[in-house]
């Protein structure tokens, strides 16, 4: 008896400890802010157009993770190819990468002398860093990992002999995509749609490298909060933290119970 | 082309899968109903799905109704959707997220009928059967028996030129299982296709088909209607499909056939070479002692076990070869019948019957 109970503490314990360690900077956040002054906060000239671009550019994200990512993901769940292993391996890289390294490749690809870039430069005197196109290439490159994985697992779920059956009552297959594929996985797509974006909200590193901090242009509300923090601005930070946090719990709570487990 | 040529299925199915070659020649003719049999693992399914075009054959050729729909070496390859096939399998796989009526029009809809013709087609098969009153609600509220035959309809509503049948009862409990085979049976024959049957249950394949095809290993080891099968099967696995006791042996004289070294005793035996034999089960009686005056086919065996089933049972019994008697539930009492018990088996010849192999 004694036995379990010691043991049963020594998993309490650090449960616990986990718990607050998680819990105790969401709280102090609640703590530290000025309450009667946040709609002052919020209404600054950088706190609005940042919160603007974020919902400009993630739900562009968002759209073509969903454009191309479904596309992918489904590849990924059908394709028996000895090289598809690999090519998820590839897929799921950014997910690991720091994303200032992501930052940092997007720029030696796309940038003004960048592999791609130098070429895009070149014919349309157009150069890509720096805009708010880039802070959706950051946004993109970062999400769409986890957008296709969340996708292609419930995919790979999917029982491939409806595929087949309804391919014998004559559905193409992009039919078959559009009309069983797609709605058999809508909460998987939901799930991995609600991963993306997130992810995409909070992109920070590869947005600074690739995209700069421009106010209006290439601001994010994480990069703003940063911007504000480190001009002498901590309310405003805290102010616009708050927002992001309550974004996520709203999102979360959403999909919590409908989709999420 | 004659009327027969034009609307029958003329397949040559050469694949290899795994650890299975499948070499299998079928023929059926307009409207025909023909059942697959086999074992497990015997080839049955890659067959259908090589006709449907989900598996591409490595040789042969499918010839359906006038249309080659696959022939490797003439380059014809027909994706499935462009194929006139309707698949139903074992569990329904309804689309969970379509109404009865959406899965049942889905395949018309697939093909490029318009929307409200495509619904009046799919309410027609359901009133055929008998499931005009469910066309609202999700296959997930359906009853078993229900969602194999919405499964069956919407196979049937594209009005396919093949109707492809896999194990489609075996996943119905008994008493659902004999109505949905009723129900089958009917709409079946009024299904002017052709239709392929993979089962391994010997009352689908009795009860539905016109033809048998029995297949082993993928190779075709027998063929013919289920009076001719039931006749004289030619190997072991369609005997006891057909529920006889098979033996293989070689003429001794016009009355004798030496099987495995013992004697056997027919009314007659066909001249020359091998010879199969078939005893029925309620033929062989079992004795504790050695009967006196016994019949000629007199043999020691060992019970190997025994099942009821209804006011019969079966008795495995070893001997000199394996062998099934099937006796009443009163013998198997009078006798105090038990796993390794030593029984005498008999067997009037005139019950043995014999035939060229």
């Amino acid at each position: 008896m004694r036995n379990v109970r010691w043991a049963r503490a020594g998993l309490v314990i650090p449960a616990w400890a986990a718990i607050a360690f998680l819990v105790v900077p969401l709280a102090a956040l609640l703590v530290k802010v000025d309450w009667a002054r946040i709609p002052t906060h919020l209404g600054s000239p950088i706190v609005i157009p940042a919160l603007r671009l974020s919902l400009l550019t993630t739900t562009s994200t968002l759209f073509i993770c969903m454009l191309v990512g479904t596309p992918l993901a489904w590849m990924l769940a059908r394709s028996t190819h000895r090289a598809t292993p690999w090519l998820r391996a590839l897929v799921t890289v950014p997910l690991v990468l720091p994303p200032v390294v992501g930052g940092v490749a997007l720029l030696m690809a796309y940038g003004r002398e960048g592999v791609v870039g130098a070429l895009v430069f070149h014919v349309w005197g157009w150069s890509i860093p720096f805009t708010t196109v880039a802070v959706v290439f950051a946004e993109v490159f970062v999400a769409l990992p986890f957008y296709v994985l969340a996708v292609e697992g419930s995919m790979r779920g999917l029982d491939p002999r409806f595929d087949g059956l309804a391919a014998t009552l004559g559905a193409s297959p992009w039919r078959t995509f559009r009309t069983v594929v797609v709605p058999m996985v809508a909460p998987g797509i939901a799930s991995g749609a609600a991963l993306a974006w997130a992810r995409a909200l909070g992109e920070f590193g590869a947005t600074i490298t690739f995209a700069g901090s421009f106010s209006g242009r290439t601001q994010t509300a994480p990069l703003a909060v940063y911007f504000l923090l480190e001009s002498g601005d901590p309310q405003g930070a805290i102010a616009l933290s708050l927002v992001m946090l309550l974004i996520s719990v709203v999102i979360l709570g959403a999909l919590r119970g409908r989709w999420l487990p | 082309m004659s009327q027969t040529e034009t609307q029958s299925l003329q397949a040559e199915i050469r694949l290899t899968r795994g650890l299975l070659d499948l070499d299998v020649e079928l023929y059926a003719g307009p409207g025909e109903i023909v059942a697959i049999l086999g074992p497990n693992g015997s080839g049955k399914t890659t067959l259908l799905h090589a006709l449907a075009g989900l598996l591409r054959l490595q040789q042969g050729r499918v010839h359906i109704a006038g249309r080659l729909w696959e022939s490797p070496a003439e380059k014809v390859w027909l994706p499935p959707e462009e194929r006139r096939t309707g698949l139903v399998l074992a569990d329904h796989l309804l689309f969970p997220h379509l109404s009865v009526m959406d899965n049942v029009s889905f395949g018309p809809r697939s093909r490029g009928m318009p929307k409200a013709l495509a619904r009046s087609r799919a309410c027609t098969e359901l009133e055929a059967l008998g499931l005009g009153g469910r066309s609202d609600v999700r296959p997930r509220e359906l009853s078993s028996g229900q969602a194999q035959r919405v499964a069956l309809a919407r196979a049937l509503a594209t009005d396919p030129d093949l109707l492809l049948l896999d194990e489609p009862l075996s996943a119905l409990d008994a008493a659902t299982r004999a109505q949905t085979r009723a129900d089958l049976g009917v709409r079946l024959r009024a299904f002017p296709g052709i239709t392929i049957l993979v089962t391994h249950d010997p009352l689908d394949a009795l009860s539905l088909a016109d033809r048998l095809v029995f297949i082993e290993r993928g190779l075709v080891v027998q063929q013919g209607t289920p009076q001719e099968v039931i006749a004289r099967p030619r190997d072991p696995y369609v005997a006891q499909v057909v529920g006889l006791n098979f033996l293989r042996g070689q003429r001794v004289s016009d009355q004798q056939v030496d099987v495995e070294g013992t004697i056997v005793v027919a009314p007659e035996v066909p001249a020359d070479g091998p010879v199969c034999v078939t005893i029925p089960p309620s033929a062989v009686a079992l004795y504790l002692t050695r009967p006196e005056g016994s019949p000629r086919n007199t043999w020691p065996v060992t019970v190997r076990d025994i099942q009821l089933i209804g006011q019969t049972a079966r008795v495995n019994l070893a001997g000199p070869f394996a062998l099934a008697a099937e006796v009443t539930t009163t013998a198997v009492a009078d006798l105090r019948l038990g796993v390794g018990q030593e029984l005498w088996a008999t067997v009037k010849a005139t019950e043995v019957r014999t035939y060229p192999a």
